[in-house]
């Protein structure tokens, strides 16, 4: 009798890995499978003998993937090219080869090009190993402006970017020190403007940034969640820099308020401050990078602040997570509220035509 | 008896295959990362409790001075450098684009964990 308890306590115990292990398998097969549900692209229908792309061969999927800029990391290239993300962000490499290697790498075989962007914003120079630049602080005068916007621009082009997150038009940068122009409001438009003019005349997408202002001036560097009160001066290199057609416009995310108001939201959440902005500019409208804390503190919810950037009326989404995984994961919520009808399919076809036109691609 | 004997035996060649499946494929590393994954799928993600963000250090060298970065942005920028040393008799680590450049972040090991943390990819040589 004893001896049939034990043998029968040993078939219990048996059973019980048994069943912890079949968990174990069956919950890695199941994340298996929804990764496999990233297939290749071979679904868009884009004639690069014309560069035209049909809008309605991408899944809703792919158009949110559009939206999204990322991490240019190499190991995740393969994953970032089949869900067709729309950019990659480069940070510093050791020569002009590396660049050029490493964005062909990305482009070859893309269906889509991929955005190819960096920020030269004011002292952050990644090409320190082989090309040096005045930082924004250094340039006196509109001329200088334009020579160091010239120049960068060449050097971006000759190494395959398309975007350049800069300049900063915030009025000041009390945090780096170096980021911003100096001198009063007008003088910082009208240096932004020449560096902008010397970016784009070389093929650069330039972006004005922080919208709408106070970004670099005002943070305890412990106190994530930061308020600003806006007023003219800080909106004007702005309207002049749009005026000048600056293509592309990057939000903070500061809480503001004053003649531009945030309704208590960081200001890239905030679909009032978004949209009233879309009504004065037909660019690009990105937003700052998601996982800062200023943002990313104000929600406890991770997914609702990834359905929030996007209910917003922001085009391209900064997303600096090396992870796919979290960026399929940012797609699929996304989806999801694009399906309940939080947010109109309409509304993301508008920003993917957008993304898709200052690619130079021809959207019908 | 027997048959309960055989039970087990067969009991045990399966513990063994579901084991190897899972070892062979490796996977039980990915396994907690999924977990996490998952957990974070159901309740949201949320900043780590894990550090005390407070204790974080993030300093930019420039002009001989040396400005404290919020954490938050000090993630992205030190992914952005080509590489980050620890200083030589010192727990620190310099993150730089050139080793010679005066433009260089100087952090602590708290401020890589936190940041490996949230995703982003400090290069420690």
């Amino acid at each position: 009798m004893p001896k049939l308890n034990n043998d029968f306590l040993q078939t219990i115990v048996l059973l019980t890995i048994i069943l912890v292990l079949l968990f174990f398998n069956w919950t890695l097969s199941k994340a298996e499978s929804e990764s496999s549900e990233i297939k290749e692209p071979t679904n868009v229908l884009f004639d690069k003998s014309t560069n035209t792309l049909q809008l309605d061969s991408l899944t809703l999927k792919q158009k949110i993937a559009q939206m999204i800029v990322t991490n240019g990391d190499e190991n995740a290239k393969d994953e970032l090219q089949k869900m067709l993300i729309g950019g990659i962000y480069l940070g510093a490499k050791p020569s002009k080869e590396s660049y050029i290697d490493s964005i062909k790498n990305f482009q070859d075989g893309a269906a889509i090009p991929f955005f190819v962007t960096i920020d030269l914003e004011g002292c952050w120079n990644p090409f320190e190993n082989f090309q040096k630049f005045p930082t924004l602080k250094e340039i006196k005068t509109k001329e200088d402006a334009y020579q160091v916007g010239f120049d960068e621009g060449k050097l971006l082009k000759e190494l395959g970017f398309s975007i350049d997150f800069s300049p900063v038009v915030d009025l000041n940068d009390t945090i780096w020190n170096c980021r911003s122009f100096t001198g009063t409001p007008e003088e910082i438009a009208e240096k932004a403007n020449f560096y902008i003019k010397g970016l784009q005349e070389n093929g650069i997408l330039a972006t004005s940034k922080h919208y709408p202002g106070k970004t670099l001036s005002i943070r305890d560097p412990h106190q994530y969640i930061t308020y600003a009160t806006i007023d003219d001066s800080d909106l004007m290199p702005f309207k002049k820099t749009i005026g000048s057609n600056v293509s592309a416009i990057m939000i903070s995310h500061v809480i503001v308020n004053g003649l531009v108001d945030s309704e208590s939201k960081p200001s890239v959440v905030s679909q009032k401050l978004v949209s009233g902005l879309r009504n004065q500019f037909a660019g690009l409208i990105v937003t700052d990078e998601v996982h800062m804390l200023g943002l990313y503190k104000y929600y406890t919810d991770a997914d609702r602040m990834c359905v929030d950037l996007f209910k917003a009326d922001n085009d391209l989404v900064l997303y600096f997570d090396a992870n796919p995984k979290d960026l399929y994961h940012m797609i699929s919520i996304v989806e999801d509220a694009v399906k309940r009808g939080e947010i109109s399919e309409k509304r993301i076809d508008a920003s993917v035509t957008r993304i898709l036109e200052a690619k130079g691609i021809q959207v019908v | 008896m027997r048959v309960i004997k055989t039970i087990n035996l067969l009991l045990i060649l399966f513990i063994i295959a579901l084991s190897l499946n899972l070892v062979l494929s490796n996977k039980i590393g990915i396994y907690f990362e999924d977990m996490r994954n998952q957990v974070e799928a159901l309740y949201g993600s949320v900043v780590p409790l894990s550090f005390d963000i407070n204790k974080t250090k993030c300093l930019f060298h420039n002009d001989d001075r040396l400005n404290e970065i919020p954490i938050d942005s000090c993630c992205a920028e030190i992914q952005k450098q080509i590489a980050c040393k620890q200083v030589s008799g010192q727990s620190d680590f310099k993150c730089f684009v050139s080793e010679s450049s005066e433009r260089y972040y100087l952090i602590d090991r708290n401020t890589i964990n936190y940041c490996e943390e949230e995703g982003y990819n400090a290069k420690i040589k």
